[in-house]
């Protein structure tokens, strides 16, 4: 998969963007410039976000984020948020993302049986949940009401809450008449407003609310061949193939708006909520987005990963040919060779698990950590990062790549991307010249500053 | 055009000015010095027409050699890139508390072609032709001899020459998309045929002068009749297709050291050029090439390796 072409007319800050990253030149990699505040991280961000989490609903809470109080403009039923062009093989695909409201799905053609006041894109998440708590048992709908509308303070007593759950019956009652009656209507309608966007081949992603509005997500393909169920394979395969990389420091517009804010918060120090912090939003964030990754200190966890799979692989050959592999020494030998005149090597404990990593001079003399440079840090984590991507073409996106990286680095990191992945696209947004300077002026990509209007 | 004295004065203080030559071996060479006068960003590189000629042999610089890589000033013609490096010589004949340049570590680089350059009479070595003679031996570069110069000349007769040679035939059979050489993809043998073909309409050849000069050059090919252009034309045409490997080898190198050989670049052009327009084409195939020669071993014969390995003895 390549990224030939994205287009933006806006979203935020970035205003008429219009990149072509073409698939004929050579090396395959695209510095994005801008000056700060132009918009690199976030068309980054949205790229991700939309090719990476739109074919997994777990996902979508992130395009939502991504979107939030992002609304339709007045007078309009919709809005083209991004338009993509992508090569698959010897076949070029278009996909368009657009924003649409009620108004619009009210001019579908939906079974009249329905009343078209109901029709909002705010019946998608609401069937989803219906749906899933279809297969709860009644006891386990009864505790889940009581549990939303009894305050969960410790310091109520047992009479206290038994109170409060007799005062609750008759509405538990109407709650599940409603609940049974939404069964009735909401499914049926939501499958009739699939239908008729599945023949208008429009793929529903998501929907989110902004300002009381819903508003849907949905994704069209200008291949006229292209079925919703063409679409949703394609961003299968996209999820897959698409990646970012970027600093920790960095703002992530796909975190909720709590995760966000706490970056402006100060830290409990004395109630002990360092746990509650944007750090650790973002790692647990990293778990979910299996193709994100920060540019840590260091990549340890990846390092580790890779050795353990390369100790897997040398234990499958013996088994399958009798003669133990060489996958081990080959990574060994790969990694040493970036670090230069260190070795590195596994740190393992009594039962022979991988613990760690540790650096020893060529003499055997144990590296402390202080004495390894950030930036040589960061090329490593980089090149295990790239191992572990799946084979093939992916489109990798990397957000400040140069930080930690001397001028000279910042130069040949461009020929180890390609060194390292060489199918792969890579799409950097950076402020480094001398990044620049390894590739052609053409290939540098800008999200130009636009001209006052006066 | 070269540049006037103020021009090169000023030229002169943007280098010891720049921070980038501190500790650092600075290497001057050709190339548009007005291209990029603005600050050095992604937006300012963007804006280039073309890829600086600095660009090729930054892209040159051996892949081992990750820390303290040389820092690349262009100069304008040939004669700026000499005269920059005199001048800056000058400026630190007195102690000066306003350079961070260190004089040890300047170098220039510069193509042979045919017309000769003066150097300055500071300088051990007279002019181009000299320099040629001092660091090459029957087309064999001397890394002894670029130690002892900090003035470097290309073996062949322009940069350009070194997109050409006969050990890039793989690098252009793999490339993608294909290489295209007068509408077919490109053979080198029958590239160098054409330009031997050429050889008489060469208007630096033409001139007595020149074509004395161009002889002596190439004088350790026995093969060759140095009587007159067309008795070389003839005497290349025939030893070319009777030789062995090792000769023809020799003899393609012979060309590439006095044969205007820009013009057979200018013609590279990619298989279909609605994919690539041909100068972007020949921009990225251009720092493939140079990839190449970043790759050579410690001990390659090739010229621009050779002088970096030495060069790197300074870092």
């Amino acid at each position: 998969m390549h990224l030939l072409r994205v287009q933006v007319p806006d979203f935020r800050v970035l205003k008429d963007i219009d990149i072509t990253f073409e698939q004929t030149f050579n090396p395959n990699v695209f510095p994005l410039g801008s000056l700060n505040g132009g918009g690199k991280s976030t068309l980054l961000q949205l790229i991700f976000v939309l090719l990476h989490c739109s074919a997994h609903s777990e996902r979508h809470q992130f395009i939502a984020n991504m979107l939030q109080r992002v609304g339709i403009p007045e007078g309009e039923n919709s809005k083209l948020l991004a338009r993509f062009e992508l090569i698959d093989g010897a076949e070029k695909i278009e996909l368009e993302f657009t924003l649409y409201n009620d108004d619009y799905l009210r001019q579908l053609d939906i079974n009249p049986i329905f009343n078209k006041e109901m029709v909002s894109f705010g019946l998608f998440p609401k069937k989803e949940r219906l749906l899933s708590s279809h297969e709860k048992s009644d006891a386990e709908i009864e505790q889940e009401f009581y549990d939303d509308h009894i305050d969960s303070d410790p310091s109520l007593s047992q009479r206290e809450k038994q109170a409060m759950m007799t005062a609750l019956a008759s509405s538990f009652h109407e709650y599940i008449e409603e609940r049974n009656k939404s069964f009735a209507t909401i499914p049926p309608l939501a499958e009739s407003i699939s239908e008729s966007l599945t023949l208008k081949k429009q793929h529903y992603i998501t929907s989110y609310s902004c300002n009381g509005n819903a508003i849907g997500l949905l994704c069209h393909s200008s291949n006229v061949n292209k079925s919703t169920k063409d679409i949703n394979a394609i961003l299968i395969t996209l999820s897959k193939h698409v990646f970012l990389s970027a600093p920790p420091t960095q703002i992530y517009l796909f975190l909720d708006e709590w995760s966000k804010e706490l970056l402006f918060k100060k830290r409990d120090v004395k109630r002990n909520r360092w746990v509650d912090n944007y750090e650790s939003k973002l790692d647990k964030v990293k778990n979910e987005l299996p193709n994100f990754l920060t540019f840590d200190v260091f990549a340890v966890d990846i390092v580790v990963a890779l050795i353990e799979q390369a100790r897997n692989q040398d234990f499958k050959t013996q088994v399958d040919t009798g003669t133990i592999g060489a996958s081990y020494q080959k990574i060994i030998a790969e990694l040493n060779l970036l670090t230069q005149g260190k070795k590195v090597l596994p740190q393992l404990d009594e039962n022979a698990a991988i613990t760690g990593i540790v650096f020893k001079t060529n003499n055997g003399i144990e590296i402390y950590p202080e004495d390894l440079s950030h930036g040589e840090l960061k090329r490593l984590s980089i090149y295990v990062w790239l191992k572990t991507l799946p084979k093939g073409e992916n489109i990798v996106l990397m957000d400040e790549i140069e930080n930690a990286l001397h001028p000279d680095w910042q130069f040949q990191i461009v020929r180890d991307l390609v060194e390292w992945g060489k199918d792969n696209q890579y799409i950097l947004a950076t402020h480094s010249y001398g990044l620049c300077e390894a590739l052609t002026p053409a290939h540098v990509k800008e999200l130009e500053p636009k001209l006052i209007t006066h | 055009m070269s540049l006037s004295n103020t021009e090169l004065q000023e030229h002169c203080n943007t280098i010891i000015n720049s921070r980038r030559t501190q500790n650092k071996i600075v290497i001057l060479c050709e190339g548009n010095v007005h291209a990029n006068k603005g600050k050095a960003s992604p937006s300012s590189y963007r804006q280039l027409e073309k890829l600086p000629d600095a660009n090729f042999y930054k892209a040159c610089i051996p892949v081992w050699w990750k820390q303290k890589r040389p820092e690349f000033f262009i100069c304008g013609d040939r004669q700026d890139v000499i005269n920059t490096y005199f001048e800056l010589q000058k400026m630190h004949s007195q102690p000066r508390n306003d350079s961070y340049l260190n004089q040890d570590k300047l170098f220039a680089i510069i193509d042979l072609d045919l017309p000769l350059c003066k150097f300055d009479d500071s300088y051990p070595i007279k002019d181009s032709e000299a320099l040629f003679y001092s660091l090459y031996q029957q087309g064999q570069i001397n890394q002894q001899a670029i130690l002892e110069k900090s003035i470097f000349i290309t073996g062949l007769i322009y940069k350009e020459a070194y997109f050409l040679i006969p050990d890039l035939q793989p690098l252009f059979d793999d490339y993608s998309p294909v290489v295209h050489f007068n509408n077919v993809p490109i053979n080198l043998k029958a590239v160098y045929r054409e330009m031997a073909h050429k050889l008489i309409n060469d208007g630096n050849l033409m001139q007595p002068d020149q074509f004395k000069r161009a002889c002596k050059r190439i004088r350790h090919c026995e093969q060759l009749d140095f009587n007159n252009l067309n008795d070389l034309q003839q005497s290349w045409l025939t030893a070319f297709d009777t030789a062995t490997e090792s000769t023809q080898q020799l003899l393609i190198y012979a060309l590439l050291t006095i044969h205007q050989v820009k013009d057979y670049w200018k013609t590279i052009a990619p298989h279909q050029e609605n994919i690539i327009p041909a100068e972007r084409f020949k921009e990225q195939l251009i720092l493939k090439i140079a990839d190449f020669y970043a790759r050579q071993a410690h001990n390659s014969t090739h010229h621009i390796p050779g002088f970096f390995n030495a060069l790197s003895k300074w870092a």
